[in-house]
């Protein structure tokens, strides 16, 4: 039985729960790109979840460790300035191929178990399941300590949206970090 | 990537910032950063958000909706406060980094 929800009136998810009060103030005055005189883009299914290429996109700051990090040196020099590129995780990738450049959250939960992360494993179980119908080639990660957001909106994503579309992916799942 | 065709659907532990932003679809849970997923090895609750992810993109038939999940952080590891980077990060680390972000959140432009 199909169900369409209804937006919740008062939320009941607490965004600051986790955050010490100096930041959640901030965050709450923090200047947003304003999107308010746009429509929020739309693209409709065109086949059942069960039928689509799934991969995952997260902003926890992961990446293989052949790959480069993120660049956390010049974050350290510069503390506004986040580094916008993004990184590839092949599927299937081992636990000890995963590292974790983010300075903005405890990485050590992640390197133990990159699902709580990343959770290529449940993607693998919806795909046993029945409940998709592929799983990309490879995933996609960025950093998401992002103030000035220029480049990465004019730059990365659309990069990121290309190579989605060049894996044939049809569903993206997006995880904040 | 929605614009491009790509159909998107949205994890979030902050849904004060998505929904200002305006995200296609998403789904939001109470669990803090760098776990949003749940805790390292609870692949149940892994698959459990992924399942309501799956979901939402079959049920939710307009822009801007954010379904909020009922799963709460035990109390016993919300006092563990082990999602808080043993470091402070680079901009709390000077008071020069500190009035770098006072004055961004004030009159920063984030498109720059």
């Amino acid at each position: 039985v199909k169900k369409e929800y209804e937006e919740v009136p008062a939320m009941a998810v607490n965004s600051f729960k986790f955050m010490p009060r100096t930041l959640a103030e901030s965050m709450k005055v923090w200047p947003y790109v304003d999107t308010s005189g746009e429509e929020i883009p739309w693209t409709s299914p065109d086949r059942p979840v069960k039928e689509c290429k799934v991969a995952l996109v997260s902003s926890g700051g992961l990446y293989h460790k052949d790959d480069r990090p993120f660049d956390l040196d010049r974050e350290r020099e510069e503390s506004l300035w986040g580094d916008p590129s993004f990184r590839e995780i092949p599927r299937g990738i081992s636990r000890e191929d995963i590292r974790v450049a983010h300075l903005h959250y405890e990485n050590c939960h992640a390197l133990e178990d990159y699902n709580c992360m990343l959770p290529l494993a449940a993607l693998e179980d919806m795909l046993a399941e029945g409940r998709i119908g592929g799983i990309s080639d490879y995933h996609l990660t960025f950093m998401g300590y992002q103030p000035r957001l220029g480049t990465f909106i004019r730059e990365t994503a659309p990069r990121m949206a290309e190579r989605l579309q060049e894996l044939e992916v049809d569903l993206v799942l997006l995880s904040s970090g | 990537m929605e614009a491009r065709g790509l159909v998107t659907v949205t994890l979030t532990n902050m849904p004060f910032i998505t929904e200002k932003i305006g995200a296609p679809r998403a789904v939001a849970v109470e669990f803090p950063f760098g776990m949003i997923w749940g805790r390292p090895g609870d692949l149940e609750m892994h698959k459990t958000l992924m399942l309501q992810m799956l979901e939402a993109v079959e049920t939710i038939q307009k822009p801007g909706i954010i379904v909020e999940l009922p799963y709460t952080w035990p109390e016993e590891d919300f006092r563990k406060r082990d999602w808080f980077p043993k470091a402070p990060t680079p901009w709390m680390s000077s008071q020069e980094g500190i009035n770098e972000m006072l004055e961004f959140v004030q009159h920063g432009n984030p498109m720059e």
